[in-house]
C-alpha cells in the first residue's frame, strides 16, 4: 500500500465518520421551530441588518499579503530539503528571491499596509 | 481459522489483499476514536484545571473527579434541537461544521504517535496512518481547509457578529499560517526531510531534540500553534465578550459541538507536530527510551501549556494581535531563516 493510497482510504473512512455523526444527530433531535426561536441572535438591537453589507477593506489587503507570503513559504521548502546539496549556488538564488520579497515587505511596511487601524 | 487467514491474505479487492484493507480500517478507526476521545478528556482537563487556577471546583458531579462529563456533554448535544435561523445559506451553513471537522480529522493522518511495533509471525504494527514524504507541507495545507469551515459558517449565517467573527477568523487564521510555514522550514532544512516520520528518525540518530538547534522557530511555532486553534489570547475569532461566539454563534445542538470536536483535535495535532518536530517526537528528546509514552507526554505537556495560558494572559486587541504577527513575528522568522541557511550552508555542507 502506498502513502496516498492509505491517505485515500482514512480521507473516506473520516468522512463517512462524520457524515454519520450528522445524520445520527439529525435524527435524534427534536425540530419545533418557532418564530421567536429561528430570529437571527441579536444583542439589544431588534431589526436585524442585512450581513451583505459593508466591510473593511483591511481584509482584503491581508488577503493579498496572505498570497504573497505564502507562496514565498511554499518555494522555501523543496530548496530547504536539498539545502546540503545545492550549497552556495542554492544559498545564492534563493537570497535574490528573498531580497526581491525584502523589498515588497519593506515597501508593504512603509506604506502602512500592516498596521490595522 | 488458517483458511480465513489464507482468504483475507489471497483475496485481493480494489489491488489491496483484503487483509490489509481490514488492517487500514482498523487503524483509521483507532486513529479517529483515539483523538475523539482524546479530545474528551482535553475538554476534561481544561475544565478542570482552569477550574484549579481560578480556586473552584470545576465538574465533579458525572463519575469519578467528573471524568464522565465529556460522556455526558457529548450525549447532550445529540438530543438537542438543532435550530436553524431564517436566511441562513443551508448547504453552506451545513457543510461548514462537517467540513471543520473533517480538516481536523484529515490533520491526524501524517502525525507519527510511535515507532513500528513489529509483532512476530504478523506483520508491522505501524501507528500512523501514512507516511507522507511531504507530511510537512501536507499538514500546512490541510490545516488551511480549518479557515473555510470557520468562514463558511460565519458566511452563511445571515449574522453580523458571525460574519465579523469569520473575517477576523480568514485574516488571524492565514496571517498565522505563515509563521507557521516559516518556523517549520527551519525544521526541514536541518533534517533534510519533509516527512515528520522522518524528522524524528533524524532527532533520534542525533540524540538531539531540535528545539536546542532551532530554538527561535520553536517560539514563533508555539505562538502560531494558540492562534491557529484560535485558543486565548488568540481567540478573536470566537471573542465571547463582543462577539457573542463570533462563527457559531447561530450554531447549536450537535453542529455546534462538531466545531468544539474539531478544536480540540487540532489541539490534539498541534502538541504531536511541535513533539515530533522540535522534541524529538516518540523517539525522547535525547533518544532515551523510545516509545509511544513521549508522544503522550507532549500532548499533556501541551494541553497544559493552552490551558495554563489561557488562564493566564488576557486575549489581545484585534490590531494588536495583527501587527504581533505583521510586524514581528514573520520579519523575525525570516531572519531566523537566513540565518539557519547561512549556517548549514557554510559550516554543514557535504
Amino acid at each position: 500500500m502506498n502513502p496516498t493510497g492509505m491517505l485515500a482510504f482514512y480521507a473516506a473512512v473520516a468522512a463517512g465518520l462524520v457524515l454519520l455523526l450528522v445524520v445520527i444527530a439529525g435524527q435524534l433531535s427534536p425540530r419545533r421551530p418557532s418564530p421567536v426561536k429561528q430570529k437571527s441572535y441579536e444583542c439589544g438591537v431588534s431589526e436585524p441588518q442585512p450581513t451583505e453589507a459593508r466591510w473593511p477593506i483591511r481584509f482584503a489587503l491581508v488577503a493579498m499579503l496572505f498570497l504573497v507570503f505564502d507562496v514565498e513559504g511554499l518555494f522555501f521548502y523543496p530548496w530547504a530539503v536539498q539545502i546540503r546539496e545545492l550549497k552556495f549556488q542554492g544559498l545564492l538564488c534563493m537570497g535574490s528571491f528573498f531580497a526581491v520579497l525584502g523589498v515588497g515587505y519593506i515597501y508593504a511596511r512603509g506604506r502602512g499596509a500592516l498596521k490595522w487601524q | 481459522m488458517s483458511s480465513l487467514v489464507t482468504f483475507f491474505n489471497e483475496t485481493a479487492l480494489f489491488g489491496w489483499p483484503l487483509s490489509n484493507i481490514v488492517y487500514l480500517l482498523v487503524l483509521c478507526l483507532v486513529v479517529i476514536v483515539g483523538g475523539m476521545s482524546g479530545m474528551a478528556l482535553g475538554t476534561w482537563f481544561e475544565r478542570r484545571f482552569i477550574a484549579l487556577i481560578q480556586v473552584r471546583k470545576g465538574p465533579n458531579r458525572v463519575g469519578p473527579l467528573g471524568l464522565f462529563q465529556p460522556l455526558a456533554d457529548g450525549i447532550k448535544t445529540f438530543f438537542k434541537e438543532d435550530i436553524i435561523p431564517v436566511g441562513v445559506d443551508k448547504p453552506l451553513n451545513k457543510l461548514a461544521p462537517a467540513l471543520a471537522l473533517f480538516a481536523a480529522m484529515m490533520a491526524m493522518a501524517v502525525l507519527p504517535f510511535g515507532p513500528d511495533v513489529a509483532i512476530p509471525g504478523w506483520g508491522t504494527l505501524t501507528l500512523y496512518i501514512s507516511d507522507l514524504n511531504v507530511g510537512v507541507l501536507y499538514l500546512l495545507g490541510v490545516g488551511s481547509l480549518h479557515v473555510y469551515g470557520v468562514v463558511l459558517a460565519g458566511w452563511s449565517s445571515n449574522n453580523k457578529y458571525a460574519l465579523l467573527g469569520a473575517l477576523r477568523g480568514a485574516a488571524q487564521l492565514v496571517s498565522y499560517e505563515i509563521v507557521l510555514g516559516m518556523s517549520l522550514v527551519g525544521v526541514v532544512m536541518i533534517t533534510g526531510e519533509m516527512s515528520l516520520k522522518g524528522i524524528v528518525e533524524w532527532q533520534m540518530n542525533h540524540k538531539i531534540p531540535l528545539v536546542l538547534l532551532q530554538p527561535v522557530a520553536f517560539g514563533l511555532y508555539f505562538i502560531a500553534m494558540f492562534a491557529e486553534t484560535n485558543r486565548p489570547p488568540f481567540d478573536l475569532v470566537e471573542a465571547d465578550t463582543e462577539l457573542t461566539g463570533g462563527f457559531h454563534t447561530e450554531y447549536s445542538g450537535f453542529r455546534y459541538a462538531l466545531f468544539m470536536i474539531a478544536e480540540y483535535m487540532a489541539m490534539i495535532t498541534v502538541s504531536v507536530v511541535a513533539t515530533a518536530c522540535f522534541f524529538g517526537g516518540w523517539g525522547g528528546p535525547f533518544g532515551f527510551l523510545p516509545g509511544i509514552w513521549w508522544t503522550f507526554a507532549g500532548i499533556l505537556f501541551f494541553f497544559f501549556m493552552f490551558v495554563w495560558v489561557r488562564a493566564t494572559i488576557p486575549r489581545l486587541r484585534y490590531d494588536q494581535l495583527m501587527r504581533f504577527s505583521w510586524s514581528y513575528l514573520i520579519p523575525i522568522g525570516l531572519v531566523n531563516l537566513a540565518v539557519t541557511a547561512v549556517a548549514i550552508v557554510v559550516f554543514d555542507a557535504k
